[in-house]
């Protein structure tokens, strides 16, 4: 055998990679299609001056379609738990923290703000930003649920202390959650480096050299991908 | 008859294509993931191996593939591929982390007829 034949092989060169079932871009979608209402109602009857569109019976139509749109707020992450446990439980896994997202915290101002791709160690299947974002969902959703049903039956059941408290909580929780999207919509829409994202939940697939770049781990392996992040540092480094 | 070996970390994958096989037969034995399926080839000696290529991560199973081209005890068990990736396979320059030993493949989801016309083929 000659040299050039020992040197060439067959590859599988990867083009696209299944990165969201239907149904998971199905509850983005919805849960996106509910979010939206419930802050535009939940606004008018949070601030001052939007207090007019909140009497009368305009404020019963924002009343009912905040609830209404509540409850598919609430019920779609139980509906997908109970149609998809394995995915929901392999997510849960996904989204935990390790070592590795300390240095996308470290490295994410030079990443995506400077351009320096050589200072962001190896992602997952979601990096870290995804990961806060995931996390901050789970919990606002937790908070919303727990003070949304206080608000909703409580009012006279509950002490009137634990009824402003519940308020409160709502609030703020309702300013966390607008804050995280809208970082998360500028991600999506406008960051150079994020458009394969709204691609992947748009279609359920992701490239293969977005894959490689931006989700070394999931791509290569954790242990690959590792080599390739010291070789690609050593490499910048001698070049300075 | 035939032992196979079915690596992939999709239960439910794992399940449809052991009714398939058993219903001709076929003794199946399965693992979750490349490794624990080099530890299973190892230890069973299977007559052939379906194994998918994305698990825990993208380029898991061909990974495995070249494991088991490297291991004077494995090379010669016939490999299918199954994959739902979407690519295709050209002769390239090595190394690559993309290089497959030689195999057949099957795209999922995988035809049943297909799939017992391959594991014939594959087993001579």
């Amino acid at each position: 055998m000659n040299e050039q034949a020992q040197a060439t092989g067959h590859i599988f060169q990867i083009r696209w990679i299944p990165k969201y079932t239907f149904v998971e871009r199905l509850l983005h979608w919805v849960h996106t299609a509910s979010f939206v209402p419930l802050v535009a109602t939940g606004l008018v009857l949070y601030l001052d001056f939007l207090k007019p569109l909140a009497q009368g019976e305009a404020g019963e139509w924002m009343r009912l379609v905040h609830r209404l749109t509540a409850i598919l707020f609430v019920g779609e992450p139980v509906i997908y738990g109970i149609l998809q446990p394995r995915r929901l439980w392999m997510h849960i896994k996904e989204f935990s923290f390790e070592r590795d997202d300390l240095g996308w915290m470290k490295s994410a101002f030079g990443y995506y703000v400077l351009g320096r791709h050589t200072d962001m160690p190896p992602q997952g299947r979601f990096n870290t930003g995804e990961k806060i974002n995931g996390m901050v969902m789970i919990l606002t959703w937790a908070l919303f649920v727990g003070t949304g049903l206080v608000m909703w039956f409580g009012k006279g059941l509950v002490p009137a202390d634990i009824f402003r408290l519940m308020v409160m909580v709502h609030d703020l929780t309702m300013i966390a959650a607008v804050c995280m999207f809208i970082v998360h919509l500028y991600l999506a829409l406008a960051h150079p480096l994020m458009w394969a994202a709204l691609v992947s939940m748009r279609f359920g697939y992701t490239s293969a050299s977005y894959a490689a770049e931006h989700h070394a781990k999931w791509y290569y392996g954790p242990k690959r991908a590792q080599e390739l992040y010291e070789a690609k540092k050593k490499a910048a480094s001698s070049k300075h | 008859m035939a032992k196979i070996l079915v690596v992939d970390d999709d239960r439910d994958f794992i399940k449809i294509t052991r009714m398939i096989l058993q219903s001709q037969h076929y003794e199946v034995i399965t693992a979750a993931n490349g490794e624990e399926g080099l530890e299973v080839m190892r230890r069973e000696k299977p007559d052939l191996v379906i194994l998918d290529v994305m698990m825990s991560y993208i380029l898991e199973g061909l990974d495995t593939r070249r494991q088991m081209a490297a291991d004077p005890n494995l090379k010669n068990i016939p490999v299918i591929m199954s994959t739902s990736l979407t690519g295709e396979r050209v002769q390239r320059n090595l190394p690559s982390d993309e290089y497959v030993p030689d195999s057949a493949w099957l795209h999922k989801p995988i035809d049943p007829d297909k799939l017992l016309e391959q594991v014939k083929k594959a087993l001579g």
